[in-house]
């Protein structure tokens, strides 16, 4: 696990539960598919370790890192506001270029793909990213369909093929 | 022993018989109590919420759309030999299903190769048969009309049996709108259905005869066929079982509504949410993930290599009728999510919906092509792997075995059968008088 990346998450996840209000436990919501915040890793697989459904969306954080070579930092964050446990959802995308002074970065490619390293198992769909200008990107068709620890990582590749790969830790609670 | 025995003897019997005195030594049986992550985890599994909706079918929730699904779903006229309705195979007096190995027609040569799911709680899926063909309810039940194992029917043959019958066809047009001019023999041949493989086959001669309007009708009359039939699969639901009273017990705080719940149910709960591991793809409130995942349990004799999840995504991603296709209502929403980002990862070979487990324990035998008799059987295999067949792609790791005590089995098993609620309005449980 690389803990340079953790980090960020960990912080923001902790600036996250100081600043959201905490609801009274709800009965769950949809069929099965139980929205839940983003906590850090790590995680023992064998914990049933639970929080209390929020109900309503908590307030969307940003996360931040910075590809392994340091050439690209991004900022991501959920649209609805979480990391939704089984359900489909869409990131928010910003990158911006270290070696131009965090210019924003466009024209870049990038592939965003996951993986759970206890399962042995990556995502059931290959999401898409389309550029929305501007440094900012959109991508669709994301879907974490189990809970426990998820990899997620971005493989940027800017106009010159220069690429790097940002990598982020993430727990999905049941 | 203390004196106290000479005089309440069958209280110390009692004592003696209990699982935990060991030995002699008096240690007072456990009683079985969950902390409060263990209740909050508990709470995720009941109540189970009211059916989702279907965006795609307008008409999942149409009262006079589901008194024809009904109707449909119990009539035979919808088969080649005249013997074949849904029920044949998903009979209510066997919980939906038809408790054999693998499904076989009346009057058929030959089974279908997967063992036939429950509809219990179906419509609370997000993909439809094991391997997940289907994306919705009503694109799922037009295959099974137009499979020659199994209705062995066409889509002509539908429309005109709606159309031949004045009071199917009163019911069809209050609901769906008029039905095209059927009686023009030129325009609307008797059978007809599209077969790739088949271009020669006199259905696939007669369909590719006709006009694309004309193909177009029917395909709309066809795939409200199967949204009428969803609209009754989506009544049945079973979500009141005594595990459900049990957990409304325990956020109520209502001892009595917990009472019910044995000690032998709480230690099997206990076990599901712990060291069997069956929650990390038994979860939520209808017990399953909603996704597919090889088990690896070995194939039933005879029956062919089954590549599950792997050979369900081509199918469903060239369907006419899939979430995102001209017959959806909702093309754009929850349906594109579901079907436009889909891959076919190798780790799908082999792998296969994870099923309700309300009501299971009425649905024996069990998994796709009915391996296991019984619930037994079942967690025997969790529990010990035995003849798990070796995946030869990357292969999920979160299935292990789990060594489970033969008191934990049954346990386990006792707690199973909590999951048990046959509740329905007996309405449903024969065809209507009229469409
Ligand atoms: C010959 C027996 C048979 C007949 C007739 C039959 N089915 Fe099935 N049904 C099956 C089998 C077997 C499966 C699993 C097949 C597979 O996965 O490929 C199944 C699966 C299903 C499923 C998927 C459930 C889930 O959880 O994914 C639904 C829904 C269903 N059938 C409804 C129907 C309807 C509606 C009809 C009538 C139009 C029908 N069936 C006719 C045997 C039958
Ligand atoms: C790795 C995910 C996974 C785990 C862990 C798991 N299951 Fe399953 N379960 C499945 C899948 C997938 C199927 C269908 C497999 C098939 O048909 O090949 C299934 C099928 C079943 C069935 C048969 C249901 C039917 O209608 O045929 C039962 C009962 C069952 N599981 C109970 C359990 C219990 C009890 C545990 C814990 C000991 C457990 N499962 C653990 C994924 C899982």
């Amino acid at each position: 696990m690389n803990l340079r990346f953790l980090l960020p998450v960990v912080l923001l996840a902790c600036v996250a539960c100081k600043s959201g209000e905490r609801t009274p436990p709800q009965p769950p919501g949809s069929g099965g598919a139980r929205a839940s915040t983003l906590e850090p890793a790590p995680v023992d697989p064998k914990a049933p370790d639970v929080t209390p459904d929020a109900g309503t969306p908590t307030p969307s954080a940003w996360t931040e890192g910075t590809s392994r070579e340091g050439r690209f930092k991004l900022r991501w964050r959920s649209l609805s506001g979480q990391v939704p446990n089984n359900d489909h959802f869409k990131l928010e995308l910003e990158l911006s270029d270290t070696s131009q002074d965090d210019a924003p970065l466009e024209h870049a490619q990038v592939f965003v793909s996951a993986w759970m390293p206890d399962h042995s198992h990556g995502m059931v769909v290959q999401p898409r990213t389309v550029e929305q200008g501007g440094g900012k990107y959109l991508v669709e068709g994301m879907l974490f369909h189990m809970s426990g620890h998820w990899q997620l990582f971005f493989d940027v590749i800017d106009e010159d093929g220069l690429s790097e790969r940002a990598e982020f830790d993430l727990d999905l609670k049941p | 022993m203390s004196s106290a025995c000479v005089t309440i003897l069958p209280a110390c019997l009692a004592v003696l018989l209990a699982p935990g005195f060991v030995q002699g030594r008096q240690t007072a049986p456990q009683p079985v109590t969950f902390d409060e992550s263990e209740v909050a985890f508990i709470e995720s599994f009941s109540p189970l919420p009211a059916v989702p909706d279907d965006p795609t079918n307008a008409y999942d929730h149409d009262p006079e759309a589901a008194r024809l699904g009904q109707f449909l779903f119990y009539d035979q006229r919808l088969s080649s030999n005249g013997q074949v309705a849904c029920v044949s195979c998903h009979d209510p007096a066997q919980s939906w299903t038809d408790g054999r190995q693998v499904g076989l027609a009346p009057g058929a040569e030959r089974p279908v190769e997967r063992h036939t799911m429950s509809l219990w709680n179906v419509a609370y899926n997000r993909w439809f048969f094991w391997d997940g063909r289907a994306d919705s309810l009503w694109s799922q039940a037009l295959i099974p009309l137009e499979n020659p194992l199994e209705h062995d029917f066409t889509r002509l043959q539908a429309a005109h049996v709606l159309h031949d019958d004045a009071k199917l066809k009163d019911a069809y047009e209050r609901v769906f709108g008029p039905l095209p001019p059927l009686d023009e023999e030129a325009r609307f041949p008797a059978a007809g259905r599209p077969i790739a493989n088949e271009p020669e086959h006199p259905h696939a001669i007669a369909w590719t005869g006709m006009t694309s309007e004309d193909r177009d009708a029917v395909n709309r009359v066809f795939a409200n066929v199967g949204k009428a039939i969803a609209a009754f699969e989506t009544k049945l639901v079973s979500r009141r079982s005594p595990f459900d009273i049990f957990v409304e017990g325990l956020r109520e705080g209502d001892l009595r509504k917990q009472r019910g719940f044995s000690a032998d149910a709480r230690r099997g709960l206990k076990l599901f949410l712990g060291k069997a591991r069956c929650f990390v793809c038994h979860t939520g409130a209808n017990f399953t993930d909603l996704e597919f995942h090889n088990d690896r349990i070995p194939g039933a004799e005879g029956v062919n290599m089954d590549p599950g999840r792997f050979g369900g995504i081509e199918p469903l991603m060239t369907s006419e009728f899939s979430g995102v296709g001209p017959y959806s209502d909702d093309p754009d929403g929850k349906a594109r999510d579901k079907v436009a980002f889909l891959r076919r990862p190798v780790h799908e070979f082999g792998a296969f919906k994870t099923p309700t487990l309300r009501n299971a324990a009425l649905t024996a035998p069990y998994m796709h092509q009915g391996q296991f008799a019984t619930l037994e059987d079942v967690i025997h295999f969790y529990s010990t792997l035995e003849n798990a067949v070796p995946t030869h792609h990357a292969a999920e790791k979160i299935l292990i075995a789990v060594n489970l005590l033969e008191h934990e089995r049954r346990d386990l098993i006792a707690f199973l059968r909590t999951l048990t609620d046959t509740s329905l309005d007996p309405a449903l449980l024969s065809p209507p008088e009229a469409p």
